[in-house]
């Protein structure tokens, strides 16, 4: 009898945490979306119709998936096919770079990070000077091999095997070959 | 793709920097390739032609890939990169847990409850 009364009060002492627990667990969770401010949309670049967005100054076109005001400051989106890479690929991360820039300039706000949203997670860039040096870099570049094309000599076969142009390019060519390449 | 030139150069786009930045080659062969400039009817028309000729196997081929690619950029010429386009909420997902969670617990307590008690009668017998 007494093991019986002593099994109940256990059984009750675990129901009785349980939904403490439960319902703690969940009221906590009602303050933090009640107590984090809705965020600011300032641009939506998946609108139709949404116009580019320009920087004038450096003749750079943009158009991120969402810019937003929220607590941390202005937010800038770019949306991602499939699943997360473990780290953001360099080209993503001078695009978000170059968006961010564009965004400042054109919009006139301050940008506080990007963030590359994929499928199952986020990739949060916060934008230091060192990103917005690389993109301008990066920009300059490009401007140089305008007109008269880049003087590239190798290219990481990875890049070649997912690249359409691999069977006209004279490094695709090595670095992926393919029946048609082969055969001349 | 209409670009405006000016002393610091033509508009370039923040798309077009990623791939340079992907393989500088891979950029200027989108600039300079024959079909870069064709409209999506052609490059429709030339895939077309590459079905019937290959076939089921015609995904195998880099042409069609090369097509494939440039298709997608004379469907939107501001972004040489496909980008998925999708409306979601910028507020936290959060499963929902709230009650389900209660009931899971209670289960799972109910199951210990019931495990105990087992284990007290056998011990009692």
């Amino acid at each position: 009898m007494t093991v019986d009364v002593l099994a109940l009060i256990i059984a009750a002492a675990f129901v009785v945490a349980g939904l403490i627990v439960a319902l703690t667990t969940n009221d906590a969770r009602r303050k933090a979306d009640v107590a984090q401010p809705a965020a600011t949309t300032l641009y939506d670049g998946t609108a139709a119709g949404a116009p580019p967005l320009v920087a004038h100054t450096i003749m750079l076109q943009g158009q991120p998936d969402n810019v937003t005001r929220t607590a941390d400051g202005v937010v800038v989106t770019l949306l991602r096919k499939g699943l997360a890479p473990p780290v953001a690929t360099p080209a993503d991360v001078v695009q978000i770079a170059a968006e961010m820039i564009v965004v400042e300039e054109s919009l006139g706000v301050k940008v506080s990070r990007g963030e590359l949203r994929y499928q199952d997670r986020s990739l949060r860039i916060p934008f230091v000077p060192a990103l917005r040096a690389l993109a301008l870099q990066r920009l300059a570049d490009l401007r140089a091999c305008d007109g008269r094309g880049p003087n590239l000599t190798r290219q990481d076969p990875i890049v070649c095997r997912a690249c359409a142009y691999r069977a006209m390019c004279a490094i695709g060519r090595v670095n992926a070959p393919t029946p048609h390449s082969v055969l001349g | 793709m209409p670009e405006q030139q000016t002393a610091l150069g033509r508009l370039a786009t923040t798309a077009e920097l990623a791939r340079f930045e992907t393989c500088r080659l891979a950029w200027w062969y989108d600039h300079t390739h024959p079909l870069a400039q064709a409209t999506q009817k052609e490059i429709m028309r030339r895939l077309e032609i590459f079905e019937a000729v290959y076939g089921p196997g015609v995904r195998d081929l880099p042409e069609y890939h090369l097509l494939t690619h440039l298709r997608e950029q004379a469907k939107d010429p501001s972004s040489a990169a496909v980008v998925v386009k999708r409306s979601e909420s910028l507020r936290p997902r959060h499963a929902p847990r709230g009650l389900l969670g209660c009931v899971v617990l209670a289960t799972m307590v109910i199951v210990a409850l019931v495990v105990v008690g087992i284990a007290l009668s056998a011990l009692r017998l």
